[in-house]
């Protein structure tokens, strides 16, 4: 099955949330996963539907979202993949770029 | 015994940029050796008999080991050193609080389906590999992969008799949330690039790095051949499972 019917399985899956709202080029474009329950696997808020108490990874990341939106910076809730399969963890993106 | 590294016909861009994937595999072999540590240990303080325990700890050894070879290689690269953290292995095994639930999510999760993906990924990237330690390093880190799955799921099988429903049913749970879990940390990063139209250099693939169509193919294939089958022969409902991994 080629790339662009996984994306399309996923979204169809309820997975629209996981790809950051993409999907435009997709066959009907990204509305399919319109309607999406917010408390779903798909939305990565950590803080959100009680999960920071049901879960100490997201009490820890819900934490860490509050602090760094505090601070003015914005929080990047996805795992992401370096090609080589390294995972990166949610994290913050800070104000200034973080550079010194 | 690694062969030397042979870096002819790559550019110093591309060695750079492959040499860099080294310290985040260290980072994430040392993850693995973390979490099954606890496995071992959880599976000790619940008294599963031999040979699990010898097999849990061997695993342990093996994963360290993955760690040390992979910051070895990215240092012959050029890479920097790895940079460890373990604060998602200690959420992960504090919100898994009894002895038994702990010990069958993380062999469930992590060692039965996490490895089998892992082993795929491992395989497909040797496969377009062709540098000399780069091969060497893939290919004795998959040898490993493929005994720790299959004690995932041989482990899994030995203990399901025992499981009461509800513990059957938390174990749905877990495959269910662990399938979107690694189609978002595996897949979905790939099919963002793909989706971008991000150019992928070939000799990447030689020097170990997965293009991102590889990737894809590897997991779903993955997913599909091996872990929901496996799933639904354990006796737990692998279909459900996957077409239900975002509706909770």
């Amino acid at each position: 099955m080629a790339w662009r019917d996984r994306l399309r399985d996923l979204i169809l899956a309820g997975g629209a949330l996981a790809i950051g709202g993409c999907g435009s080029s997709l066959p009907g474009g990204g509305e399919i996963g319109a309607g999406l329950t917010p408390c779903g696997n798909a939305n990565p808020d950590p803080c959100i539907c009680g999960r920071p108490d049901g879960d100490a990874l997201r009490a820890m990341q819900c934490d860490q979202k509050m602090a760094c939106e505090a601070d003015g910076g914005a929080w990047d809730p996805w795992y992401t993949a370096s090609a080589d399969g390294a995972v990166s963890e949610p994290h913050c993106n800070p104000r200034d770029g973080g550079v010194d | 015994m690694l062969p030397p590294v042979d870096l002819t016909g790559f550019t110093p861009a591309q060695v750079d940029f492959a040499a860099a994937a080294w310290p985040m595999r260290s980072a994430e072999e040392l993850r693995s050796a973390l979490i099954f540590r606890a496995l071992a240990r959880a599976a000790g303080a619940a008294n599963l008999p031999e040979p699990w325990m010898k097999r849990f700890a061997a695993m342990v050894v093996d994963e360290v080991g993955h760690a040390r070879l992979c910051a070895e290689v990215g240092v012959r690269l050029g890479a920097a050193r790895p940079r460890y953290d373990a604060r998602p292995v200690r959420a992960r095994v504090a919100a898994l609080t009894d002895p038994i639930g702990r010990t069958t999510a993380i062999l469930l999760v992590e060692a039965a389906m996490g490895e089998t993906i892992s082993m795929a990924l491992f395989r497909a990237g040797r496969r377009a590999a062709t540098e000399p330690l780069t091969r060497a390093a893939l290919s004795a880190i998959l040898a490993d992969e493929v005994r720790h799955q299959r004690n995932g799921w041989t482990g899994m099988a030995a203990l399901w008799p025992n499981l009461s429903e509800p513990q059957r049913a938390a174990l749905q749970l877990e495959a269910t949330n662990g399938l979107a879990a690694f189609e978002r940390q595996v897949a979905v990063p790939a099919l963002r690039r793909l989706e971008a139209g991000e150019p992928f250099d070939p000799a990447f693939a030689a020097l170990g790095v997965l293009a991102p169509e590889a990737r894809v193919d590897a997991f779903y294939r993955a997913v599909e051949h091996l872990v929901v089958p496996r799933l639904t022969a354990l006796g737990l409902d692998g279909a459900r499972a996957w077409s239900e991994r975002y509706r909770r």
